[in-house]
């Protein structure tokens, strides 16, 4: 589990630099439910919003909107997991 | 009954000091400005040494791409270049012709503009970023300041200077969605007020009976001509005593690869 864990973080840092925003953050999603506490997904999602917004830009009016959605995202699927017999 | 061993460790106990952790940071980066300059002009370097266009992972990337290429292809689009090249020399003079006329005029009624100009080399796009952004290879060395006036193309004007680094600063294009502006329409300078709808695009709500068609061109109300886009299309019912302006920049952000930055 732990090769399968170092390959994703390398693959969704590698996606950074390569692609655009919402590649890292959706193979994030999907690490978000295969491992467990995938708190990579929570520095990812800072580092776009320093990258992509220096940290004085809002979407929508909000500050730090890619780090705020995947907060939610995080706590919704561990509370989503916990309630799916898959993860039982 | 399955009895499940990972509920006994308290994982909500778990989240809420993780949500607590992450909100402290956030809060305390957005209430000390300073600190989220820093770390994201700390961001911002990691991610020049990686992927900018002077980095060795991507000029390795790019002498591996030529490789690959067909020779046929590359002779294809050279000739293509060069005829799009020849195009564009011959509609610069028309515009240098113009410029130069306009300044003489300016200079007669002793209104003479000087702008500092900077160029500097686009090294991220709009498409990859959520904030419609530009991340450019100028910024505190180079003499670029917050708020200083970003164009393309001499005077197409594109957006502001949000956040400056040492070699890299950070630009807000005037399209970001939700960006509101003043601006001016057409030969008889109507005020309007343009709302950004990314990528590029912008829109405008005016009232019905004034005269506006496809094609007219939008500037920013300053004595230099800083043009932000071209009317696309115009929205209008009869029931309805306002029209909606779709205006569009000449120029294409997604393939921008220089702008000219206002010292």
């Amino acid at each position: 589990m732990i090769r399968a864990r170092i390959a994703a973080d390398f693959f969704i840092i590698l996606s950074i630099f390569i692609f655009p925003y919402w590649v890292p953050l959706l193979a994030g999603l999907f690490f978000l439910f295969y491992f467990r506490n995938f708190y990579e997904y929570l520095a990812v999602a800072f580092f776009l919003d320093l990258l992509y917004g220096g940290g004085v830009l809002r979407v929508y009016g909000i500050p730090f909107f890619l780090s705020i959605a995947a907060l939610i995202l995080y706590i919704s699927a561990a509370v989503l997991k916990k309630r799916l017999i898959l993860y039982g | 009954m399955i009895y499940r061993h990972d509920k006994k460790n308290n994982p909500a106990g778990k989240l809420f000091v993780l949500f607590i952790a992450v909100a402290a940071v956030l809060l305390f980066l957005f209430f000390v400005p300073q600190s989220a300059r820093f770390t994201s002009s700390l961001v911002s370097a990691v991610f020049v040494a990686f992927a900018g266009p002077d980095s060795i992972p991507v000029k390795n990337i790019e002498s591996y791409k030529a490789l690959l290429s067909n020779k046929e292809d590359i002779i294809e689009k050279n000739k293509s270049i060069q005829f799009d090249l020849d195009e564009a020399e011959a509609r610069l003079k028309e515009v240098e012709e113009i410029e130069s006329e306009n300044f003489a005029l300016k200079e007669i009624l002793g209104r003479k503009i000087s702008r500092d100009i900077t160029l500097a080399r686009v090294i991220m796009r709009p498409s990859r970023s959520p904030y419609d952004t530009l991340l450019i290879d100028a910024g505190e060395s180079g003499g670029i300041k917050i708020g200083s006036k970003v164009f393309a193309n001499g005077n197409t004007l594109v957006g502001t200077v949000e956040a400056v680094y040492t070699n890299t600063a950070l630009v807000s294009l005037f399209s970001t969605p939700g960006r509101e502006f003043e601006a001016r329409l057409g030969s008889e300078d109507i005020s309007i007020t343009l709302m950004g709808r990314g990528g590029g695009s912008f829109e405008a709500v005016v009232p019905r009976a004034l005269p506006v068609s496809k094609g007219d061109s939008v500037v920013v109300p300053s004595l230099s001509r800083s043009i932000v886009g071209y009317v696309e299309a115009v929205v209008s019912d009869p029931r309805d005593p306002f029209a909606k302006i779709f205006i569009l920049s000449p120029i294409s952000i997604s393939t921008l690869r220089f702008v000219e930055v206002e010292k």
